[in-house]
């Protein structure tokens, strides 16, 4: 067995690998090649959506199967990631936005989470149909109105290139990125928000590589900034690359 | 056929998940739920373990949403994909001999023959049976026996003694003939 199957080889296997049969025996040599083929990543995100449609069979999701899920999750609030700001490199406010460094050692990483998420989740529980409501209203119209609000903050993450982007935040930590000029990137790259609080450089959210209007959630009194970098496809847990746009509170 | 505004509708979802809305999460269970829970059940014969594994599934999701990336496909098959391959790895586990067991009971002898009628009387949507009625023989039972059965590929060559390399051929081949037929029909779900 090859540490890594060539192209013909993983080609070969997708459809099955796809399908979840390819033994485990050739799986690694052929997730090797598929770390870096682009074209092999397309061809199997094409199987998979068939294979989604071969089980969507059943209609209706039992109700018994939630009530567990909801059981579980009560204990288990989301693992927002988390680090620790090591050092800050600042360099004139002109550059501020390219001075956005974050570095996090694992040493130093902690688990503190973040703002309201912490927070005891039933309190934070939503009826699905509120959630229903809220999705069905499109998103820019609740940036829209929110930007419109006299009520929200609202902060402006700059650069030196004259990029930016404007978050909304409001009073019950809900933010949004609600406009912003930043370029499209590649498919293999995506922006990600990261906010300071408490000292602490924490994962706001992955953006994608060309963001809509994008909300988050933050405990919108203790945030001491913003920044976006740009990352590979699936986010960071730390970032050493220089903001593409940033804001700092005075 | 997925439009662009579902994946920005499962990524906004899922966004919601990752800040820690259990209504999203509820929300995604409410929308893909019962494909989950059925390829899971029908994949291990047994509801009691099919709930484990969509419970471990969506709470994997609720713990780690940034594994999903609505650039890649969509939600409904990235939930489905994981159920999938969670169910394969509990019937192809050591501790699952009993239940491969009797699963293989019931499968093994006449396995294409039972699972075909299943499928066909069960799994599947009238669309998606049509377009699996237009694939060659070989290549229909190879997917049903692969995906359905949870077998690898090696272990479909066996059953229906056929080449390894021809397997591995007619599941490709087939799954791309299938996409092709549900784009006629727009339904493909990426073109």
């Amino acid at each position: 067995m090859p540490a890594e199957y060539d192209h013909n080889e993983a080609q070969g296997l997708l459809g099955a690998y796809a399908l979840d049969a390819v033994p485990a025996d050739e799986t690694l040599a052929l997730e090797r090649h598929l770390a870096h083929c682009a074209e092999c990543r397309a061809e199997l995100a094409e199987h998979r959506e068939v294979a989604g449609l071969l089980a969507a069979s059943e209609r209706f999701a039992p109700s018994q199967v939630w009530d567990s899920i909801a059981g579980e999750i009560s204990n288990q609030p989301p693992a927002a990631p988390v680090i620790s700001l090591q050092r800050r490199r600042w360099m004139a406010p002109m550059a501020v936005a390219a001075a956005f460094v974050l570095v996090a050692g694992a040493a130093v990483v902690q688990s503190v989470r973040i703002g309201t998420i912490s927070d005891d989740l039933a309190n934070e529980r939503q009826t699905v149909a509120s959630l229903t409501d809220q999705l069905e209203r499109p998103l820019d119209v609740a940036a829209a109105a929110a930007l419109a609000d006299p009520a929200v903050q609202r902060v402006t993450l700059g650069s030196a290139s004259g990029a930016n982007a404007i978050i909304v935040l409001m009073p019950d930590g809900t933010g949004y990125i609600a406009e912003h000029t930043l370029q499209p990137l590649p498919a293999e790259r995506t922006y990600q928000l990261w906010a300071i609080v408490s000292g602490k450089v924490i994962s706001a959210g992955v953006l994608g590589p060309n963001p809509g209007v994008v909300p988050f959630r933050i405990d919108a009194a203790g945030f001491e900034g913003f920044a976006i970098t740009e990352e590979v496809v699936g986010g960071v847990e730390s970032s050493e690359n220089d903001a593409v746009v940033a804001w700092l509170a005075a | 056929m997925e439009t662009t505004l579902t994946r920005q509708e499962d990524g906004q979802l899922v966004h919601l998940v990752g800040t820690g809305h259990e209504a999203a999460l509820a929300e995604v269970y409410r929308r893909h739920g019962g494909p989950v829970f059925g390829l899971a059940k029908r994949l291990l014969r047994d509801p009691d373990l099919a709930t484990d594994i969509v419970q471990e599934v969506m709470l994997r999701l609720w713990k780690n949403p940034e594994k999903f990336d609505a650039d890649r496909g969509s939600l409904r098959s990235f939930l489905l994909s994981q159920t999938h391959g969670r169910s394969v790895d509990l019937i192809r586990s050591e501790s699952a001999r009993r239940i491969r067991e009797e699963r293989d009971a019931r499968l093994a002898v006449q396995a294409g023959l039972s699972l075909e009628e299943e499928v066909w009387e069960m799994a599947l949507a009238d669309h998606v049976r049509d377009a699996m009625s237009e694939l060659d023989a070989g290549e229909r039972k190879a997917i049903e026996l692969a995906y359905f059965g949870g077998y690898t590929y090696r272990e479909v060559a066996k059953l229906l003694d056929t080449p390894e390399g021809t397997i591995k051929s007619r599941i490709r081949s087939g799954l791309q003939r299938l996409n092709g037929l549900l784009a006629k029909s727009g339904l493909a779900p990426i073109s």
